[in-house]
């Protein structure tokens, strides 16, 4: 999908005298408005895709000494 | 339990799909099934409207639209219906629709986020009016993107795609094609199979058989609420059992005294018909939500979730309204449908309980015709002034005769575990003088009737304040001011 086609010939020097007052429309709307952009969530998903959630620590300082994976190992 | 295939109309075609359970929405069939991502999933509750479709049906050969949330939609329930999306809706040489070209045209985008959805609520708009030969006002236009939020653009730009849109090169959308083919669902097998995991019944009798036989089947209207139990709560229901498709539910009759509306009519169609009568109401209407929730939400299930902030019940109550709950019962031949009827206010029992049997479907709700001395009102107080739910709704209907009030009924959302009727404050308005001193006295008893909680909609202080102010705004308007009202305030430079 192409960006609606503007005058080139304005943007080189963006000069004040042709470039204020022309419409300048915006690049992606054409796309937009015709649902053909693509956001991150509309990506298709690799199949075997693994799913991740960071969890915090409960204290601001201190050293990590082991990390207990049983719970997470045992969910489906 | 089986599937029954889900088929529906898309760009003239018929598409058929099997195996779609019976809580999948519409947007993840689109997203996910089909990829055709260009609709977005935004909220997921029918809040924001990235997720709008426009939904088409045959009634009486013509062709008739809606735009809808496609987020909180059961798919299953676009089954004999036809459907247009964002990419849908161009010509076939790749030019735009005029909904799209006035966007671009008109600067209506920036992120692009929420614009698929403003698109389909614009397409419906545009397919309305170039029907009817009519312009599009600025009024006509909010009340058409009601339930679309930007937060980036700004409305100005899109509305004035909407009101410009109509000079855009039309596109051939191949309606007839649409309708032909929807005529050749229509005959092809309206009966499925009775252990269907979605059943939606087309007659009276059936719906009430399948309740009968499914109790344990969760019934869905507009699913503009149980969707969100999907979305939101991730609950599932094995059967789903949708009363949307049943003839007589479908129907708005008028009688001498009173109004019925089945339970499968529309918000939008319900509150039609409820301000033809009342005209007063006109501007509640148009606040209740958005209009793609109007457009597939029905009375009948706002009325049976019994949401404490469900906006039609305060003022069904106050109007005298009653719902009748119908059930198939009996053994063999002799089974048949029973009927009860009840006041509305006595359905329920606690927060989300009512008193419906697990065979028993809302069928009808009856709501007395307005009367000479009648001086109905309802106040809705919400963050936004549509698109929004009630902190508190106050609906007033007192009978005012020689200064004196007749009758006093009045009903309130918001304040308590369910819809209620102010019976403290009706017993101290009755048989008095319509006065400033009985409505001072009053405004303490109404502020004293209730103790409402507190939460993210309002405090329990603020609750209680405002109850007494709507009164006191009832008044003035008894008295002439009309224009307190902020449907009256015109901002400057807008004047009509």
């Amino acid at each position: 999908m192409s960006a609606t086609p503007f005058n080139p010939s304005l943007t080189p020097t963006l000069s004040p005298e042709v470039a204020a007052g022309v419409n300048q429309f915006h690049e992606s709307a054409v796309a937009q408005v015709a649902g053909a952009v693509h956001y991150i969530d509309d990506l298709p998903e690799v199949r075997g895709t693994l799913y991740a959630a960071p969890i915090l620590s409960t204290h601001a300082h201190g050293k990590l000494l082991g990390v207990d994976t049983t719970a997470a190992r045992a969910m489906p | 339990m089986t599937t029954t295939p889900l088929k529906f109309v898309r760009r003239g075609e018929i598409v058929t799909l099997h195996d779609v359970p019976p809580t999948r929405t519409l947007l993840e069939v689109l997203r996910e099934d089909l990829h055709c991502t260009g609709t977005k999933e935004g909220c997921n509750e029918g809040d924001c409207g990235a997720c709008t479709v426009v939904v088409g049906e045959s009634v009486n050969g013509e062709l008739q639209t809606k735009a809808v949330n496609s987020c909180i939609k059961m798919a299953h329930s676009l089954n004999g219906k036809a459907l247009w999306t964002v990419e849908d809706i161009g010509a076939d040489d790749g030019r735009l629709h005029p909904a799209q070209e006035a966007m671009v045209q008109c600067h209506g985008s920036q992120c692009g986020f929420c614009t698929p959805g403003f698109v389909m609520s614009l397409f419906d708009l545009y397919r309305q009016h170039a029907h009817a030969g009519a312009p599009i006002t600025r009024d006509d236009a909010l009340h058409a993107l009601s339930g679309n939020l930007c937060r980036c653009t700004g409305y100005r730009p899109i509305l004035d795609a909407a009101q410009t849109m109509l000079g855009q090169p039309a596109v051939d959308l191949r309606e007839a094609e649409t309708l032909s083919k929807l005529e050749l669902l229509a005959q092809d097998g309206r009966a499925p199979a009775a252990d269907s995991s979605y059943i939606s019944p087309t007659t009276l009798p059936t719906l009430l058989a399948a309740r009968a036989q499914h109790p344990e089947a969760q019934i869905v209207a507009g699913c503009t609420d149980v969707g969100l139990w999907v979305t939101k709560m991730h609950k599932d229901f094995p059967r789903v059992l949708d009363v949307t498709q049943v003839a007589e539910l479908r129907r708005v009759e008028q009688y001498p005294h009173h109004i019925a509306i089945g339970a499968a009519v529309t918000l939008t169609d319900a509150f039609a018909a409820l301000v033809a009568d009342r005209p007063q109401l006109s501007t509640f209407a148009s606040r209740f939500a958005g209009l793609p929730v109007r457009n597939a939400g029905t009375l009948g299930g706002n009325v049976a979730n019994g949401s404490p902030i469900g906006d039609s019940m305060p003022l069904l109550i106050a109007l005298g309204a009653s719902v009748v709950l119908m059930a198939w019962r009996g053994k063999g031949n002799k089974a048949k449908a029973v009927h009860r009827e009840l006041r509305l206010e006595d359905l329920y029992t606690g927060y989300r309980q009512n008193v419906m049997a697990a065979d028993e479907v809302l069928a009808w709700i009856k709501v007395p015709k307005a009367v000479p001395f009648e001086q109905s009102r309802v106040y809705k107080i919400s963050k936004r002034f549509e698109d929004d739910i009630s902190a508190v709704c106050l609906a007033l209907n007192l009978h005012i005769e020689g200064d004196i009030v007749i009758h006093a009924s009045i009903g309130v959302g918001g304040v308590a575990a369910t819809p209620v009727r102010a019976l403290k404050t009706q017993a101290a308005l009755l048989g008095k003088p319509w006065s400033a001193a009985t409505v001072k006295a009053t405004q303490a008893t109404l502020r004293g009737e209730f103790s409402p909680i507190s939460d993210m909609r309002a405090s329990s202080a603020y609750r209680v304040e405002v109850l007494g102010n709507l009164l006191q705004r009832y008044w003035l308007e008894s008295q002439g001011l009309t224009a307190i009202n902020l449907e009256s305030y015109v901002p400057e430079g807008e004047a009509a």
